[in-house]
């Protein structure tokens, strides 16, 4: 069971395997509305979280895939354990990221060991160490003190990493959650869902219903003017073919808007739909196509 | 009245409809159907349940009837009206044309149902069919006093059997 998170009227997913999920088995779509952790100065590629259409939320609860849940905890101030809790967490990071990083330091020490150990030779016998001249080779004599010094190379490492300055705490990387962490079951408080409520809402519900049941993949449509925009397949690979509009039969339509609707529809390939009641309650839809092009006449 | 002289507009509002607007609507429609779109048969017909007055539309000789509804700007349409007019007679799709006042026509199927667009790949095919006959149109009005002469020399030396053939060769051609 996926858990659909409410705050403010608005439902959310923060967890990343719900989302996919929701994607891949139940073509839910949503919007996501976060900033990658990445690639922060961009807005085309958005991350987590998603934002569930009211649509999409009823048709989850609906079929049994989701509950919708509030995590009321939020609204309160930290407890004292809680606070405890969150500052352990942060000082075992910390803990973690130092050791990581004197881990990666010996790792680059001892790859650098050979060349360490040569400057410090030349050093000793005072030839010099600039790059251009440790390309000549030595005279044999140098060359045979120079092969009899002997470094240790445990000790040389171990004076290397002691140079390595501790982390400082607060150039330590901080995990900042998608997720909450910190749940316990008594948290989680299970919501009712008051959609649809109105005539226009039942009619939306009821189109986006009909619409996903066909096997459509359906986003949001305001940027075309309509309600939804229906797709054959995952919105990543197809582009959508229907802009669907719900109307009501008995309201009347000014000609010029119509053209207008329909017109955005024909430019950008697509077929305009009115969905509407029908005398028994069902869906009906009407599909708009523009007849005028000589190249469509031959149809 | 005096600015209408065709014999149709008198026909289409003979057929029951009252309101001027929708005659002189239809009647436009009906000219241009026959005269710009040069449609193979175009018919007026009245629905008195509905006070429509609509076309019955065969584009080509062998192409099936349609119903093309003229419908002026001025007036709203609700989808109530076309489930209407769908259902009264009793077909899937019906094709609205919407008269500007400065006659200007703007044409759309209404279908029933969810119809999908065309496939970018079918109307790659269709535009250079177009583009085909397009230059050929071209290419015959380029050489109109050619063959003007040509028809006319056909004409002199074998008058009465090569006219009928001839007539019949430009007809195919304004097709």
């Amino acid at each position: 069971m996926i858990d659909l998170i409410l705050s403010r009227n608005n439902v959310f997913i923060w967890n990343a395997e719900d989302w996919l999920k929701l994607r891949k088995d139940y073509r839910i779509i949503g919007e996501l509305i976060g900033c990658l952790p990445k690639k922060p100065r961009q807005d085309i590629f958005l991350g987590l979280p998603l934002l569930l259409q009211p649509e999409e939320v009823s048709l989850l609860l609906e079929k049994g895939i989701a509950r919708l849940v509030q995590y009321s905890c939020l609204q309160k101030l930290p407890s004292d354990s809680l606070k405890q809790a969150f500052e352990e967490y942060r000082n075992t990071l910390y803990i973690e990221q130092e050791k990581c990083l004197r881990k990666e330091r010996q790792k680059q020490v001892i790859g650098m060991m050979d060349k360490i150990i040569e400057g410090k030779k030349r050093k000793m016998l005072g030839i010099d160490t600039k790059n251009k001249k440790a390309m000549k080779s030595l005279d044999p004599k140098v060359q045979t003190s120079f092969d009899n010094i002997e470094i240790n190379k445990q000790e040389l490492l171990e004076e290397e990493m002691a140079k390595l300055p501790k982390l400082d705490k607060n150039e330590a990387l901080i995990q900042i959650h998608t997720v909450y962490p910190w749940t316990s079951k008594d948290d989680i408080e299970i919501v009712e869902w008051k959609y649809p409520y109105t005539e226009k809402q039942q009619l939306r519900y009821k189109t986006f219903k009909d619409l996903w049941e066909k096997g459509y993949y359906l986003t949001n449509g305001e940027k075309f003017g309509g309600d939804f925009l229906a797709y054959p397949g995952d919105p990543i690979m197809f582009h959508s073919q229907f802009i669907i509009l719900c109307k009501d039969k008995k309201e009347e339509i000014p000609i010029t808007e119509f053209s207008a609707q329909c017109r955005i529809a024909c430019h950008v390939r697509k077929t305009q739909v009115y969905a509407f009641f029908s005398e028994n309650q069902d869906i009906k839809y009407q599909s708009f196509q523009w007849a005028e092009s000589a190249v469509l006449e031959n149809i | 009245m005096y600015d209408v002289y065709h014999p149709s507009y008198y026909n289409i509002g003979k057929l029951g409809c009252t309101d001027p607007i929708k005659i002189s609507t239809t009647f436009y429609v009906y000219i241009e159907l026959c005269e710009a779109k040069r449609y193979w048969e175009v018919n007026y017909k009245y629905n008195e349940n509905l006070d429509l007055l609509y076309l019955e539309v065969k584009k080509n000789k062998n192409s099936q009837t349609e119903v093309y509804v003229p419908w002026p700007t001025s007036s709203n349409i609700s989808l109530d009206m076309i489930e209407k007019i769908q259902k009264d007679l009793d077909i899937e799709q019906i094709t609205l044309v919407f008269k500007l006042e400065d006659s200007t026509s703007i044409i759309y199927k209404v279908s029933k149902g969810l119809v999908k667009p065309i496939s970018p790949e079918k109307t790659k095919l269709m535009k250079e069919k177009e583009e085909k006959k397009l230059n050929l149109e071209k290419e015959i009005r380029k050489n109109t006093s050619y063959l003007y002469e040509l028809a006319k020399s056909l004409n002199t030396e074998d008058a009465n059997k090569d006219d009928s053939n001839i007539s019949h060769d430009n007809k195919m051609i304004t097709e």
